[in-house]
């Protein structure tokens, strides 16, 4: 009895068809990472050089074996490049799957040293895991690595009420960005400088911020550059429901900053 | 038989000259001389463009002749490579191989690190061992004509290919 899978390729939130093929083997070419040891077989094929479709997977002590066949696939091969980035992608988050019993691996390649890593796992798959993997995947710089398991009926990215923002600059954790959410909520709107918040950078938005709270950890790690936007749009919105501009309130009353007047007049 | 020299794990088997410059090659030595090391010298004598190796009570001595060794051949094989403290450096999973002779290569000044071996040896058609580098593994195979050489995962995926081919395995 052989079963027909669909050879599928996945990498963090793309999945692509086919399983590419050179010299008779599915090879390991990893963007980070060294390969100066012996990385380990993928699979070999007699199939020329090219891209899998659909195929018949056989396993022998030396690895495995993959036919191609012309039948309706029944399950998916995926090969899944896990990765951690190497230098010059280190904010970008990396991709790791945690493989569950639904899933039969067959073999694994990696890297060893240099900078960035990355670990291809050959496995026999339920159709649509591997959608269902990238689909949880957020491919968003700062937002942090993940570890993705399987989870059947669920298909599109965790659904968060939280502002995107804060999301990725507290690398998707929710508690800590819901305490920074309180923090912002509690900062007194009439010390708040427009300038300083809209204008500034890092460097004075952070000092600004840290001493009208009175919190040296206000950010908790976050790049203020990364939430400023959200301070700004909490108490400068023009939604808010305040008695007034509070953009006005940054000077005290309704005086308007030597900023402000070069702002306006496109001298700043 | 032809007399071959593997260099360093790796590298490719090339024909060892028995005449330089126009002169006769006196000897052959394997392994190195000093402390924590074993060297070998093998004299070469007679005529010709190939060699058989000859053992004596004293050693071994290799003789040139036009012999005809049925795809057999000789080959001195270093199986050391850069250094490691810990590499298993040696003929590894040896089939066919037979060593006439063995020598001692050792990293330090007093040989008190890592070693290994090299080796002249009898080689059979179909002969197959692995040396290990530094890094990596290769494979080498002796066809009786030619040498192979493989990686572990390009020797693996050649023998399951041929295993499925013969109707073995399990499918999925």
């Amino acid at each position: 009895m052989k079963t027909t899978h669909t050879a599928l390729t996945l990498r963090g939130d793309s999945v692509e068809n086919g399983i590419a093929v050179s010299n008779g083997q599915v090879p390991f070419s990893p963007h980070s990472g060294m390969t100066r040891h012996n990385t380990g077989l993928l699979a070999s094929t007699p199939a020329p050089d090219g891209s899998l479709d659909k195929i018949h997977v056989a396993i022998v002590d030396e690895g495995v074996v993959l036919v191609p066949c012309e039948e309706t696939p029944q399950k998916e091969l995926v090969l899944v490049k896990q990765y951690s980035p190497g230098s010059g992608g280190k904010r970008w988050p990396s991709f790791h799957v945690e493989f569950g019993s639904e899933v039969r691996k067959l073999s694994e390649a990696s890297t060893s040293g240099g900078s960035g890593s990355e670990t291809w796992v050959l496995v026999s798959a339920p159709l649509g895991w591997a959608e269902n993997i990238a689909s949880q995947f957020v491919n968003a710089r700062d937002y942090g690595g993940q570890t993705i398991s399987y989870k059947p009926g669920n298909t599109g990215k965790k659904e968060s009420e939280l502002p995107s923002e804060l999301l990725i600059a507290f690398r998707g954790d929710e508690e800590i960005a819901r305490k920074f959410m309180a923090k912002v909520a509690a900062l007194p709107t009439d010390r708040v400088d427009d300038h300083v918040v809209h204008s500034c950078g890092r460097a004075r938005v952070k000092a600004h911020l840290e001493e009208i709270s009175g919190d040296p950890d206000f950010f908790m790690g976050a790049d203020p550059n990364r939430v400023v936007g959200y301070v700004a749009e909490i108490h400068f919105s023009n939604d808010k429901p305040t008695g007034g501009n509070p953009s006005s309130n940054s000077s005290g009353g309704n005086k308007v900053t030597l900023g402000d007047a070069l702002r306006k007049a496109g001298l700043r | 038989m032809k007399l071959y020299q593997i260099s360093s794990p790796g590298s490719s088997p090339a024909l060892m000259k028995l005449d330089e410059e126009g002169k006769p090659v006196a000897s052959i030595a394997v392994g190195e001389s000093g402390r924590g090391r074993s060297e070998g010298i093998v004299p070469i004598i007679g005529e010709g463009s190939e060699v058989r190796a000859k053992k004596t009570d004293e050693g071994v001595v290799l003789v040139r002749g036009n012999w005809d060794d049925d795809g057999r051949c000789l080959a001195v094989i270093n199986a050391v490579g850069s250094y490691d403290r810990y590499r298993s450096y040696g003929i590894h999973d040896a089939q066919g191989v037979q060593a006439v002779l063995s020598g001692t290569i050792a990293f330090g000044d007093a040989g008190r690190t890592n070693s290994g071996e090299e080796v002249l040896a009898i080689v059979e058609p179909g002969a197959t061992f692995k040396l290990n580098s530094k890094y990596a593994s290769t494979w080498y195979m002796w066809t009786g004509m030619e040498w192979v050489l493989e990686s572990p995962e390009e020797r693996k995926a050649r023998l399951a290919l041929q295993k499925v081919e013969q109707g073995g395995g399990e499918w999925l």
